[in-house]
């Protein structure tokens, strides 16, 4: 017994190894590129290669020079504001019919909500351009707006909705019964407790919307650059430290507000 | 009784969800300033009771009046009732002091006030320094706690409350149940309180309305219900009652005997003499153990098991017909020397402690 337990502790421990092993792996596999592209941006040397040379933020300065980067980083803050208030509004209507109401085909809704996670995004992004052409609408900053949306609809309503599953509708009623009006009651009660779901559902959209490039590419094409679309027009000229830049700039961010959105749902 | 204002009033209140009727045909009336307590098994429609005249559910059929005004097209907030739920229902993101400030602040009453009755309040429910604290931080009992000062606060017209003490431990119960009885005779509020603890109902309430299925059983001063209820239902639902069913095989008035299935013959003197099936009942505490002088009504029977209770001790008696008797007895002195299983005892069934039920 006692040798026994001994031996399975022991191979025990070199599954834990193996696990170990495979864990560290995959993520130098996931974050090796990112990793060096972050390093590359701060590389003296054109020719993003190593041994590196030296420190420098000179392509930093460089990109904050460049008044196209600029305009591309204005549109691409508008069009990501838009889509995070218009996805967050839709989401929350949609996240209180879904778990509130009952209703014909309430399952067939849900099934659809998610279907944009699945198609993937060049096909949205023909059918978003021709059914756009077929309505005569030119491209404009509205209508990635729009194509946005139809995008981070589906993360904003399930993020608010599982928030507003776990919502003790008690909550309402105890706030109502003590005198507060329907408007006060969601405004006093419901919003402040489901408000660290929307929170990070205006977090995801925003994220997707700022980082999007497939959609973006397809609809507005013309002259209005966001970030993405920006970064594919100097790729053109091959990778250089200013796209570095620019991405190690994006992924910070993008980190930085997926990260909150996750604190933000793990709060009560 | 007949002299006071009626406070609350249904009138045939009948709540269908689907297939299941949960409330079926209720009426009464609380008086103002009365104490009445909803009792009766999980599901028999308590809480559907409560949330109708609160108005979180509307009536499928009949009518609810609160001081005389129909309640049909008034919503919850405008309703002047506080409630305290099954689930405590405390604003989890809001402390203490902010939660019973809710009622007071949706009132509009000015921050002055609220700064000197939210402690007020807390005082009461012995939750004096818990103010900042918020509701994740407190225990169940403190919880509810919380929740009846938030409800109490606000000095609603009527006050609905759904088990309020049902998650605190025996002491602190027994100390809240008269602290809230005493609270609420001085602030002179109507209340209307829904509980599973029968000792809850007999000690705060002036009067109890028993459940059952739906509809209402029997309403009545507790005492009423205790010593003459009307049905088997609730003579076993409040407290322990023996059960005796036969039919009378003599109906003198003044002296009937009733013979039950077993061929036990028991002299009872009944308001009437009815034909068929009838049934008796009698609280264990009224029989009687070893009489010193037997009369009528006198069994020999074997204990079969005895249950010491502390103040109390109940033996469970076979008579020798192969009916089953439970007689209590207090222990009124260390000394006093109690039966044992398997030992031979009289009981006797006073005759004037025996109750015609239905
Ligand atoms: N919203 C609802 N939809 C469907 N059925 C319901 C609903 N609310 C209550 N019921 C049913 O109505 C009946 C009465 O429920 P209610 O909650 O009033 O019981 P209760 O007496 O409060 O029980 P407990 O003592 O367990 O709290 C039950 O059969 C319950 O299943
Ligand atoms: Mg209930």
């Amino acid at each position: 017994m006692g040798l026994s337990s001994a031996k399975l502790q022991k191979e025990q421990s070199h599954i834990r190894g193996l696990l170990t092993g495979y864990t560290v792996l995959v993520y130098v596999f996931l974050f090796l590129p990112i990793f060096v592209v972050i390093l590359m941006s701060f590389n003296t040397a054109k020719i993003g290669a190593f041994p590196l040379d030296d420190f420098t933020l000179r392509w930093y300065s460089e990109l904050f020079r460049d008044k196209t980067v600029w305009a591309a980083l204005v549109n691409s803050i508008i069009i990501s504001a838009g889509t995070t208030l218009l996805s967050v509004i839709l989401g929350t209507l949609g996240a209180f019919a879904l778990v509130r109401h009952q209703f014909r085909l309430k399952a067939l809704f849900t099934g659809v909500l998610v279907i944009p996670l699945i198609i993937p995004g060049l096909i949205i992004g023909i059918s978003l351009l021709s059914f756009y052409h077929f309505l005569g609408v030119h491209p404009s900053r509205l209508t990635v707006i729009l194509g946005h949306t139809a995008l981070a609809l589906p993360y904003t309503t399930l993020v608010i909705s599982s928030r507003l599953e776990g919502f003790d509708i008690h909550l309402e009623e105890a706030a109502a019964i003590l005198g507060a009006p329907p408007w006060r009651v969601f405004y006093k009660v419901t919003l402040p407790v489901i408000g660290s779901g929307i929170i990070a559902a205006a977090l995801f959209a925003w994220t997707i919307s700022f980082d999007e490039f497939i959609i973006t590419f397809f609809i507005m094409g013309g002259a209005k650059k966001t970030l993405p679309l920006k970064i594919w027009s100097l790729l053109k000229f091959g990778i250089s430290p200013q796209i570095n830049a620019m991405s190690a700039l994006i992924l910070v961010a993008a980190l930085v507000l997926v990260t909150t959105a996750l604190a933000m749902l793990r709060r009560p | 009784m007949t002299d006071k204002r009626v406070a609350v009033e249904l009138k045939a209140v009948t709540k269908t969800f689907g297939e299941v009727v949960a409330v079926d045909n209720v009426g009464f009336r609380v008086s103002e300033g009365e104490f009445i307590c909803l009792v009766g098994p999980s599901g028999c429609g308590k809480t559907t009771t409560l949330r109708l005249i609160a108005g979180f559910e509307y009536p499928t059929a009949g009518e609810i009046r609160i001081h005389g005004k129909d309640m049909a097209r008034v919503a919850p907030h405008r309703r002047n009732v506080a409630m305290v739920f099954q689930s405590y229902a405390l604003f989890p993101h809001m402390s203490v002091f902010e939660n019973v400030a809710f009622g007071l602040r949706e009132r509009g009453i000015d921050r002055k006030a609220i700064s000197r009755k939210v402690p007020q309040y807390l005082e009461m429910v012995q939750l004096g320094g818990y103010q900042e604290r918020k509701p994740g931080q407190l225990s169940g009992g403190q919880q509810q706690r919380v929740a009846l000062a938030r409800a109490l606060v606000v000095e609603p017209a009527l006050l609905l409350m759904d088990e309020p003490l049902g998650s605190l431990d025996r002491k602190l119960r027994d100390e809240m149940q008269l602290e809230v009885k005493t609270l609420l005779d001085e602030l002179g509020i109507t209340t209307i309180s829904v509980t599973h603890d029968q000792d809850e109902a007999l000690v705060m309430s002036d009067r109890i309305a028993v459940m059952k299925d739906g509809h209402i059983e029997q309403v009545g001063p507790p005492r009423d219900i205790y010593e003459y209820p009307e049905s088997v239902f609730c003579a076993t639902f409040l407290g322990i009652s023996n059960l005796l069913t036969g039919s009378l095989t003599r109906r003198d008035p003044g002296r009937m005997i009733l013979t039950t299935k077993e061929g036990l013959e028991l002299s009872c003197s009944l308001p009437e003499s009815p034909e068929g099936q009838i049934t008796l009942i009698i609280r264990p505490e009224r029989i009687l153990v070893n009489p010193s002088h037997s009369r009528e009504n006198t069994f020999r029977g074997r204990i079969e098991s005895v249950k010491y209770l502390g103040s109390e001790v109940e033996y469970y008696v076979l008579l020798l017909s192969g009916t089953r008797v439970v007689a209590r007895q207090q222990i009124s002195d260390a000394q006093d020397t109690l039966c044992r299983a398997g030992q031979e005892i009289d009981i006797q069934l006073p005759m004037q402690s025996l109750r015609l039920v239905s």
